[in-house]
């Protein structure tokens, strides 16, 4: 009876045992070998859009907090792009339409499609930011008008004065680069740049870089009473300058954020955050105690903000921000052959190196020291104040108004 | 009832098609367990073993970016069913198991060197010619513990079994063993948490030495010999 029972048991116990095992045996799935954006070649357009897609999914470091439905869009997009069967200009226009359309609302402000069969481009932060304020670009009277007659003219005093432009190379492009520096009321240090290029400083910029730096260092005939950097509509440029510039006010290096990188081909693959630091400069620094005011604006991107937010943190607490919310494109952005993640080109194999299409992207993310991430938000200033036409027109920059107050307030 | 642990190698089996230079590497790791069965014959016994277990494995870059890396340490709570079908002499026996385990992914550890996009080797005067990422971005050594993705982290992982052995039976009551086991993860690590996504399994290499002790004779034993005095 006893061994009646117990093989009963095991023949019911085996069942219980080997049923979950054969149902778990067919459960792994296939690994595939998901191809990178530039494997395709790219030479209709449904294989483009599923390049892009592909690229997308795995190079793009906001997914952890864009809200934009990814999925969604494959699954909408995918058979409108089956349906665009040639390469001519009226499917290319429709292709386009959609490649913008899926991207309009993703976060990352650097984020631009550059087509490079017609030469269109498109950048969604762009797009929504005309779309609530079709003023955006044009209701601000900085930065050309009020530092081209203003600032040097009745801010700066005289004596003091150092300007000069010259041409820098920046993504491939020559633009010019413009510099102001000099003294507000005797004791008041400033300094204009129009992107970040100080290393390729010429003739006409570097004794403008040199006053300023030397000024920092005691040179200025008294004391300052404060720093202000102005950043409006600063484009940004090299990362290498935030040492150069901010790293000469202090004496220690400091950490003002995080950045953080893709590290798998999977949405949610996050490397941790790594400390984002300023270094002390190394031809040299001083621990500046006075007030370090930056200004920055709408206009104020990329590197301008990462300053902005550098200066905000200066270790003496002396840093403050004037002026409006940033641009909000602050993931830093480099080569992507440097990390996993990043800018990207697809449909190269068919339309050479330019491609069909260049998708330029940040390289990772960037969390301020207080755990804010302002990507597609802009920093915040700590004190509002912006330029009107109305002041530029009465002879006044409100902006470096404040800045003035608030140093003398100190 | 027993005790038995030993060493693993464990692999992360994914998808890295998309990742240059990038290889996932095995390491190892330890596992220790609390084995209790029940014999049906002497040919067969139902097992299961309470284990701790580590399933760790490497992410290592390469060429350029040699020296950035990730090692991966993570623990799991991992209870095993399988069937013993043994075979052989009176006190030596060999052994097969076949079953299947549920496992909890209860901590992980991650520790690496990553290149720092904001610290920067370059300087704005002094532009270096790198032969490494690491000469170029100066590298941010970490050594913490993992933050679980409630969105992307599956933490419970099924799987099968499949071992062999030789046993050693002492005076009918203790067993002494030693076992190769893998341990095949058949549920992804990750949540099915967007399309195209890339799956990653772990495949589990163990060496297991364990000893049991056949409780009912155990006791038994004790009571006769409790009886008599």
């Amino acid at each position: 009876m006893r061994q009646i029972i117990r093989t009963s048991i095991v023949r019911v116990g085996f069942w219980w045992v080997l049923a979950p095992l054969l149902i778990l045996a067919g459960c792994r799935k296939t690994i595939s070998s998901a191809p990178e954006a530039t494997d395709y070649p790219g030479d209709n357009y449904p294989d483009i859009f599923q390049s892009f897609w592909n690229g997308m999914n795995t190079n793009y470091v906001f997914w952890g907090i864009d809200t934009t439905n990814w999925d969604h869009m494959y699954t909408v997009y995918k058979p409108l792009f089956d349906n665009l069967t040639l390469f001519d200009s009226p499917h290319e226009a429709l292709a386009e339409q959609y490649f913008a359309q899926m991207t309009g609302g993703l976060i990352d402000s650097h984020y631009t499609l550059e087509f490079e069969l017609t030469g269109n481009g498109f950048q969604p932060s762009e797009y929504r930011k005309l779309l609530t304020d079709p003023n955006y670009f044009n209701d601000s009277a900085f930065p050309a008008a009020v530092l081209d007659s203003l600032i040097p003219s009745k801010y700066i005093d005289h004596s003091s004065l150092h300007q000069g432009t010259d041409t820098v190379v920046l993504e491939g492009s020559s633009s010019p680069f413009t510099a102001v520096s000099g003294t507000i009321n005797g004791d008041i240090l400033y300094l204009y740049f129009s992107a970040f290029a100080l290393s390729q400083a010429g003739n006409n910029t570097g004794p403008v870089f040199n006053y300023f730096f030397n000024a920092i260092r005691g040179a200025t005939p008294q004391p300052l009473k404060g720093i202000v950097i102005d950043l409006r509509g600063n484009g940004g440029g090299e990362v290498e300058d935030l040492d150069y510039l901010v790293g000469q006010m202090v004496k220690y290096p400091y950490q003002f954020g995080y950045t953080r990188y893709k590290n798998g081909v999977n949405r949610l693959d996050y490397s941790p955050w790594a400390p984002a630091m300023v270094k002390n400069w190394v031809g040299g620094s001083v621990n500046v105690t006075a007030p370090v005011v930056v200004l920055a604006d709408h206009l104020s991107v990329s590197m301008s903000e990462l300053t902005t937010m550098a200066i905000k943190s200066l270790p003496n607490g002396n840093g403050k921000f004037i002026g409006t919310r940033t641009w909000g494109a602050n993931g830093p952005l480099t080569s992507s052959v440097y990390f996993d993640g990043g800018q990207f080109t697809i449909g190269s194999a068919t339309f050479g190196s330019s491609g069909y299409m260049f998708v330029y992207t940040s390289s990772s993310m960037f969390k301020y020291i207080n755990g804010d991430i302002y990507e597609g938000v802009g920093v915040p200033p700590d004190i509002y104040a912006r330029e009107t036409n109305a002041a530029y027109l009465a002879g006044d920059d409100l902006v470096v108004d404040a800045a003035v107050q608030y140093i003398n307030s100190q | 009832m027993g005790v038995e642990g030993g060493p693993n190698l464990n692999y992360l089996t994914t998808s890295n098609a998309s990742e240059p230079f990038t290889q996932y590497d095995g390491m190892h790791g330890l596992n220790i367990g609390i084995p209790v069965g029940y014999q049906f014959f002497d040919w067969l016994a139902l097992e299961t073993a309470p284990t701790y277990i580590q399933k760790n494995y490497d992410i290592v870059r390469t060429g350029f970016f040699t020296g950035v890396y990730q090692k991966n340490y993570n623990k799991y709570l991992q209870l095993p069913l399988n069937l013993r079908f043994s075979f052989g002499g009176k006190e030596i026996r060999g052994f097969v198991d076949l079953g299947g385990y549920a496992a909890y992914w209860m901590s992980g550890r991650i520790k690496g060197v990553e290149a720092n996009i904001l610290n920067e080797v370059d300087t704005a005067y002094d532009t270096v010619n790198p032969t490494s990422i690491l000469g170029e971005n100066y590298g941010y050594s970490y050594n913490q513990s993992y933050p679980f993705n409630s969105t992307k982290d599956n933490r419970l992982e099924l799987g099968l079994i499949g071992g062999a052995g030789v046993s050693y039976e002492l005076k009918r009551m203790y067993t002494f063993y030693v076992e190769g086991r893998y341990f095949r993860a058949m549920t992804d690590q990750q949540k099915n948490y967007e399309l195209s996504q890339a799956p990653r399994y772990n495949d589990n290499f163990g060496l297991t030495v364990g000893a049991t002790i056949q409780v009912k004779k155990f006791f038994s034993t004790i009571f006769k010999k409790h009886s008599r005095s």
